[in-house]
């Protein structure tokens, strides 16, 4: 493998955020510099370093930072869909040309203020208020993955 | 003997043999490894900079270590490590602990050398 190589090898494989990915790379080409200063080959201070998989797992482990992100973006999901769930059951029936599941459920009389959601089968129960806390939770907790991913 | 064992060992010191050697002087990263790796022998003689770098990433992020980055004479740059005085503070109480550590691991391993009674 040649230095380049290496060097883009570990940039794509550092489980870390942009800015300390940079400045990664730079010790690692300083590395090489310093090296060389000293009479060592490229291929020599590659063997010590490990293979660059090697090299970029010292600095942290690469499928928890993908963990972190996909539960960030789940839960991002789940947050627009809670979201989307309310809406389609405050807009007046009257916009929609098909029966949604929720649309079906309607709202009593029009009212522009917070009213409850009726669901067909059972008696009362408030999934306007569900979907919103769901969706304010959601939010929260994608907010909360995604600066534990940054960092 | 199991490397892991000797692994564990050396994960325990390897923080407080590296404030060591930068509270000798400020140096750059090649440079440390090359006296851990002579000076340490056969215990941190195989030390890799994967395995250093990181802990000096996270010495910095704790305030026991402060770098600046220097234009190095091939064009490119070097960052030197220094101890800060909170480096230094923690060296010290390292140390300090190190030789009670020692003295109570002693014993019992020289309990184990005594004839079983």
């Amino acid at each position: 493998m040649k230095k380049a190589q290496y060097l883009k090898r570990v940039e794509r494989l550092l489980p870390l955020p942009a800015a300390r990915r940079k400045e990664v790379l730079r010790d690692l080409e300083e590395l090489f510099d310093s090296a060389a200063e000293h009479g060592e080959s490229e291929n020599e201070l590659m063997e010590r370093l490990g293979s660059p998989r090697e090299f970029a797992a010292g600095y942290g482990d690469p499928s928890r930072r993908r963990r972190l992100f996909a539960g960030a973006a789940a839960a991002a999901v789940l947050a627009a869909g809670c979201l989307l769930l309310l809406l389609a059951g405050w807009l007046p029936r009257a916009l929609f040309h098909l029966e949604t599941a929720v649309s079906s459920v309607g709202i009593i009389g029009g009212a522009d203020g917070p009213t409850q959601i009726y669901v067909s089968s059972s008696a009362s129960f408030p999934w306007g208020w569900f979907l919103g806390a769901a969706a304010v939770c959601c939010l929260l907790a994608a907010g909360i993955l995604f600066r534990r991913w940054r960092k | 003997m199991d490397g892991k064992y000797a692994q564990q060992f050396k994960k325990g010191s390897l923080e407080m043999v590296l404030l060591c050697l930068i509270a000798q002087k400020e140096t750059y990263g090649y440079e440390i490894i090359t006296r851990l790796n002579e000076k340490g022998g056969k215990i941190f003689g195989g030390a890799r900079e994967g395995t250093v770098y990181p802990i000096l990433y996270r010495m910095e992020a704790a305030g026991l270590l402060q770098s600046r980055l220097a234009p190095a004479s091939n064009g490119g740059s070097r960052k030197f490590y220094a101890l800060t005085p909170k480096g230094r503070q923690t060296l010290g109480e390292l140390t300090a602990f190190w030789k009670e550590y020692a003295k109570c691991v002693n014993s019992f391993v020289s309990m184990a050398k005594e004839e079983p009674k």
